[in-house]
């Protein structure tokens, strides 16, 4: 078992080299040495010596194989530097930003996946009847529509127009959730159509294997096949699912950072594209790859302990 | 794989009677064609189906400037500023028309196709790159397996998006960028589950007999497995193709998305700044298209899992 | 079957109670104490760090000027923008050869430390002429890489020498004496300069020479440019504050105090509006001054109609159509909205470049080939259509509102003519084929046009100049791409044409002819690479003269020089919109400058009655 663990974490290293080279390569490929220097000069008052200077500064005149292991020697010692667009210590900024998105997306997630379970688990339960078929339809409605057009109307009826949430905003302390609650309302209407779904076909995957059918012949209660067999047994592709989806997160949030101005790092690793931030560019591919790498060694370990196959391959 | 009679009878839900007739044209039927049938029981699906067939022609057909569409779209109405931002139900113009005098039904209609075309080009990319890597590494293992699954993680570590700006921002905003952008992120997940059905069916009795027979591994894998996972690929197939009209959406949100022909992502994000005034027509137009399309997709490809499921009955 | 139901009971239980608990929570929140009179503004951008050598972003640069005072400041209500003292006590003596400037500083500006950090006591000691010289060194410090340099490069006496020491010994030595900065005395700074430089006056006034305090640097190490230690009317409260998303403005207990301004400082077109209702009272009238960062448009709009912003300055590149015909809408006027249009010191142009070998100065036939681009062009329509009308076509690239502009002057070439644009280009060799301009080497006359910007609206702009050309047989290849590609393309002369745009960094035609200054050629300032040694002789002598009538001939007449060149096509100004909630009193409409928060009044009875209905 800990052979398994070790092995899996060594896999971290040859991983990491492998996003440097593919974050390098497009960097470099889009011209995004080129785009970054331009980016960090003033609209006036450029001059060939600012160029040169920051060129020198970001190590952008070495060899291009010495900037490869540069950059993976950042990643891996987690030195960010700064950002060049605004100066500050990434770190300063992470520290900032991430638990904002935190706060957003880990209690709508939370919610996303409670509610998906238990509707999911009354489609399975009711299979066939009205009210399986009725959340469905809506779940199906759900997955129709894109997550921008839900903020706009979102926004624009719920919180301005009817006044049943703030438009906009952040506070400190207890007082976020006031802002938080429409961003999660928007987020779970836009993720349970695809999770009951799932959920709903994992479920009667099982409810249609020949065990239940046994169980049944048995006289096995109808809830106690769903509880104690069918939903134990679904568990593993619903759980893998949700585990896989949790290093999204933080990317999923970018648009709701937007438009509720809540300060998060969805927003600003996006935007560090747009900027050609290369400083807050490799901090968000770290981070993220880290988050990632993370949370697939918890998928297999928990492989792992269910299925001693796996262990042993 | 040929059913037997008494499969085909609960396949079909009949009793013996109607199933004895059936059997003379049925027998030896392949299961696509009972799947067919299937199908075309279900009222709902062959609706969908129809109006999926209707937004194809309608994607196809917005390719010429039949009725002017293209100048209807794509025009400025010069001189006649008093032809912005007309409501629903004005003369000549059923859904309005948007910020710049332009006929917003037209670009609707053009923002089909994109949308359409995207959605299918990527998913046809997608599909097999995702069935021919999970197939061989999960077949063959080996350092095939152990490569693919290093680029698969590599490919999933570095947040999608990232990958599809920067592809895009260098490759330009065309039509194929996008397309191949979106499938070089997104077939990691279904090949990823067409590995582990091959990593299992590869022990199963009858590939074991099969091999035992003599027969090589591409008819194997081609013949005997595949099929197996081709109602989950039809799935993923849908999925990917709604997620991708999604995601487009969002592109140009970020202002990624096609430039000089109107999408139905580019209407959305430009309403944006409109709707405060009143002006829904660039929301309401995309969105209702859209909306009806995926909800359509949706119910059809449900009924076509169904229908090629062998394992799924009574659903 | 009863399991279940049980079940689906302590979950609704559960969920009930949750709400409950939230709901709770929520409405406790929600009992914000509005405390004295808070005037809340956004800025569409998330703000940069507030180091003065480095705040050319506008919207930082508005926050930092209500926190931090320069020696000088624009007067609020001038119909045109003219210079006071702020920390200065006067406007500086001028020396008789004009390179001399004697300031004498106040001995009552002090430092506010909030933090307790850097000033145990909180209020500071006093600004002194120390502060100015270093923070003006520090413009030339190559390690700062400011932004703001280039007003200052080659013209005090002896700093641009510092600066070649500095980067020679890798780092500045502020203890050494630059003959051009001299503090005789904690009250006195003098400037000498190297050449006549009228416009340095309005660096004075400018966020680059706010003075830092070096004690603040020490106590905050790297962080100090999230911090801001000043002497303003305000004071950046920290706890208050969210990085990212709001930044709240508190009174500042220890300021001096200033006035609003007396009667006969208030220029009629203030007065006209009411202005002067409260003249001569003290400052500031308002307690808190809140920047929300909102970056998105619609929340934006939504927050200003719902009375949680106070005003909305729709930015000048977006051409939404919130405002039709330059009407309010209904919902508007019924909540008391009013619209400020006003002109701006601004011009949009497309730049020539003039080393291009198809149309540039080295081509014989290039003059008429610019000319014929500039007739061909429609300015009217684009304003009707792309800004809601909300420009004027430009006749010289000096905005209204500035010496040196010329109402009655109409430019020959700002009118949209395609057969005397046909006209010049066959007489330059093209025929005309099937419509197309063909040149006698066979090919159609093919020009590529450079854009920055990657929005749907750029494109549309583009290809709606495209259009015109092509209606002269001109065939355009429109480049769209990111700001850094399309400077960078400028930068190394690679453009052949492209857009731009210029806004005033002060209120001197100087700032806008510059664009035509040969030594300016990019990575300067003139994208269009325009080197005519006639205009560079008269624009140093122009530029060198006190502003005044005579100076507003000249530089009437530079502008007018260029325009048979065409090294330019100036296409307009645009007009700056306001929308602004009926209980904000004293608001007065200022293209440049900061730390105008202190003038403004909230009528908290008007908003209690309008806002958020």
């Amino acid at each position: 078992m800990i052979h398994y663990v070790v092995r899996r974490f060594l896999n971290l290293v040859p991983i990491l080299f492998g996003v440097a080279f593919v974050f390098f390569f497009l960097f470099n490929l889009i011209g995004g040495q080129k785009r970054f220097l331009y980016n960090m000069l003033p609209p006036k008052g450029r001059s060939v010596e600012q160029i040169e200077f920051y060129r020198h500064k970001y190590g952008l005149d070495k060899p291009l194989p010495l900037q490869y292991l540069d950059l993976v020697k950042q990643m891996v010692t987690l030195d960010f530097g700064k950002s060049e667009s605004t100066n500050q210590k990434i770190s300063y900024l992470i520290a900032k930003y991430v638990p904002n998105s935190a706060k957003l997306t880990f209690p709508a997630f939370a919610f996303e996946i409670i509610i998906s379970l238990i509707l999911s688990a009354l489609c399975a339960y009711y299979r066939g009847g009205p009210i399986d078929k009725l959340l469905t339809v809506f779940s199906v409605l759900g997955m129709s529509i894109a997550m921008l057009v839900l903020i706009i109307l979102g926004q624009t009826i719920l919180a301005y127009q009817l006044k049943l949430f703030p438009i906009s905003g952040w506070t400190r302390g207890a007082g976020q959730i006031r802002y938080l609650l429409l961003p999660w309302i928007l987020w779970v209407a836009v993720s349970i159509g695809y999770d009951i779904r799932f959920f709903r076909t994992a479920l009667l995957e099982e409810v249609h294997k020949d065990y239940v059918r046994t169980a049944r012949a048995k006289g096995v209660s109808e809830r106690d096949i769903m509880f104690k067999h069918v939903f134990k047994n679904a568990m593993i592709p619903i759980l893998t699912y949700v585990v896989i989806s949790i290093p999204f997160l933080l990317t999923g949030s970018i648009l709701l950072e937007r438009f509720f101005s809540i300060p998060g790092i969805g927003d600003l690793m996006v935007s560090s594209i747009f900027t050609y931030d290369l400083p807050v560019l490799k901090a968000s591919v770290v981070v993220f790859t880290i988050f990632f790498v993370v949370f697939n060694l918890i998928t297999d370990l928990l492989y792992a302990v269910v299925d001693p196959r796996v262990r042993l391959s | 794989m040929a059913l037997n009679d008494a499969q085909i009878r609960l396949f079909l839900q009949e009793d013996e009677e109607e199933s004895a007739a059936r059997t003379a044209k049925y027998t030896g039927k392949s299961p696509f064609h009972l799947a067919a049938i299937r199908l075309a029981r279900n009222h709902l699906a062959l609706f969908c189906f129809v109006v999926i067939m209707f937004f194809i022609l309608i994607a196809i057909l917005s390719n010429f400037n039949i009725f002017g569409l293209h100048d209807r779209a794509l025009q400025f109405n010069d001189g006649t500023m008093a032809n912005r931002y007309l409501p629903f139900g004005s003369p000549g113009h059923i859904l309005g028309t948007d910020n710049l005098g332009r006929d917003i039904l037209a670009r609707v209609l053009m923002g089909t196709k994109v949308s359409l075309f995207l959605g299918f080009v990527s998913g046809l990319l997608m599909v097999p790159i995702a069935v021919i890597v999970g197939s061989l590494s999960g077949y063959f293992g080996g350092w095939f397996d152990e490569l693919s699954q290093y680029v698969m993680s590599v490919i999933i570590a570095i947040p999608g998006i990232l990958i599809i700006m920067s592809l895009i921002q260098m490759m330009g905003k065309d039509f194929f960028t996008i397309a191949f952008a979106f499938a070089i992120t997104g077939w990691v997940g279904l090949s990823r589950v067409i590995r582990g059905t091959f990593i299992q069916a590869r022990e199963f009795e009858y590939v074991l007999a099969a091999r035992a027979l003599g027969a090589n591994s591409s008819r194997i894998i081609f013949k005997h497995i595949l099929p197996n996972v081709f109602h989950f690929v039809i799935i993923q197939f849908v999925l990917y193709f709604i997620s991708v009209i999604k995601s487009e959406v969002f592109l140009a949100y970020i202002g990624l998305s096609m430039v000089g022909v109107p999408t139905w992502g580019v209407m959305i994000d430009n309403s944006r700044n409109e709707v405060i005034n009143g002006n829904w027509q660039n929301l309401a137009g995309p969105t209702l298209f859209m909306f009806v399309f995926l909800v359509c997709l949706n119910i059809f490809g449900d009924a076509l899992r169904d229908a090629l499921d062998p394992k799924l009955r009574n659903m | 079957m009863e399991g279940f139901r049980m079940k689906t009971g302590k979950i609704g239980v559960l969920t009930v109670s949750l709400m409950l608990v939230m709901g709770g929570l929520v409405f406790a929140a929600g009992q914000q104490a509005e405390e004295g009179k808070v005037y809340n503004r956004y800025l569409p951008a998330k703000v940069r760090p507030f180091d003065p050598a480095n705040l050319s972003d506008l919207y930082t640069s508005t926050l930092a000027g209500d926190v931090m005072e320069g020696l000088l400041q624009y007067k609020y209500l001038a119909d045109n923008y003219e210079l006071e003292p702020l920390i200065a006590t006067n406007l500086p003596t001028v020396s008789a050869d004009g390179l001399t400037y004697t300031f004498k500083l106040r001995n009552d500006a002090a430092f506010y430390d909030p933090s307790g950090k850097v000033f145990k006591d909180k209020k500071g000691r006093v600004v002194t002429s120390k502060d100015f010289a270093y923070t003006i060194k520090r413009l030339a410090d190559p390690n700062v890489k400011s932004n703001g340099w280039w007003l200052f490069e080659g013209f005090i006496a002896g700093l641009d020498d510092w600066s070649e020491a500095a980067k020679a010994a890798g780092k500045a030595d502020y203890s050494a004496n630059v003959e051009g900065l001299q503090t005789p005395d904690d009250f006195t700074l003098v400037v000498k300069l190297t050449k006549i430089y009228p416009q340095i006056l309005y660096t004075f006034a400018m966020p680059f020479t706010y003075p830092v305090a070096k004690e603040f640097q020490d106590a905050f190490g790297d962080e100090w440019t999230n911090s801001m230690v000043g002497t303003g009317a305000y004071y950046l409260d920290e706890n208050e504050s969210i990085v990212g998303s709001q930044y709240v403005l508190k009174k500042n207990p220890t300021w001096r105090g200033g006035t609003y301004p007396a009667a006969d400082q208030i220029g009629p077109k203030a007065k006209s509006l009411g202005l002067d209702r409260a003249a001569g009272q003290k400052l500031p009238f308002v307690d808190t001054v809140v920047y929300h960062i909102i970056t998105e448009s619609n929340p934006r709009w939504l927050k200003f109609m719902n009375g949680e912003v106070d005003f909305m300055a729709p930015p000048k590149d977006n051409f939404a159509s919130a405002i039709q015909n330059n009407k309010l809408t209904p919902e508007m006027v019924a909540k008391g909205v009013t619209l400020d249009i006003n002109s701006s010191l601004d011009i949009t142009y497309w730049f020539f470049n003039m080393e291009d070998p198809v149309w540039g100065a080295s081509n014989p036939n290039g003059k008429k080939l610019r000319q014929a681009v500039w007739l061909s062009y429609d300015v009217a329509k684009y304003i009707e259509i792309f800004d809601n009308g909300r420009a004027v076509p430009a006749q010289t690239i000096i905005p209204p509102g500035l010496g040196g502009f010329d109402p009655a002057y109409k430019n020959p070439y700002q009118t949209y003519d395609p057969a005397k644009a046909k006209k010049l280009i066959q007489e330059v060799g093209y025929k005309y084929v099937d419509g197309k301009a063909i040149g006698p080497d066979g090919n159609q006359l093919t020009l590529t046009y450079e854009a920055s910007g990657s929005e749907t609206l750029d494109r549309e702009a583009g290809e709606f100049r495209m259009k015109y050309l092509n209606d002269v047989g001109i065939k355009m290849e429109l480049n769209l791409q990111d700001w850094p590609t399309f400077v960078s393309k400028v930068d190394e002369h690679q453009a052949q044409f492209g857009g731009m745009g210029w806004g005033a960094d002060y209120p001197d035609g100087q700032n806008f002819l510059q664009l035509y200054y040969g030594p300016n050629a990019a990575p300067g300032p003139s994208s269009s690479n325009y080197s005519n040694p006639d205009f560079d002789k008269k624009f140093q002598v122009a530029t060198a003269m006190q502003p005044g009538a005579a100076r507003d001939k000249q530089y009437a007449e530079l502008a007018r020089m260029v325009v048979e060149d065409a090294p330019m096509l100036v296409e307009r100004h645009r007009l700056s919109y306001g929308l602004v909630n009926p209980w904000v009193k004293n608001r007065f409409f200022r293209d440049i400058g900061a730390g105008y928060s202190k003038y403004i009044d909230i009528d908290l009875k008007i908003k209690a009655e309008k806002a958020g209905k």
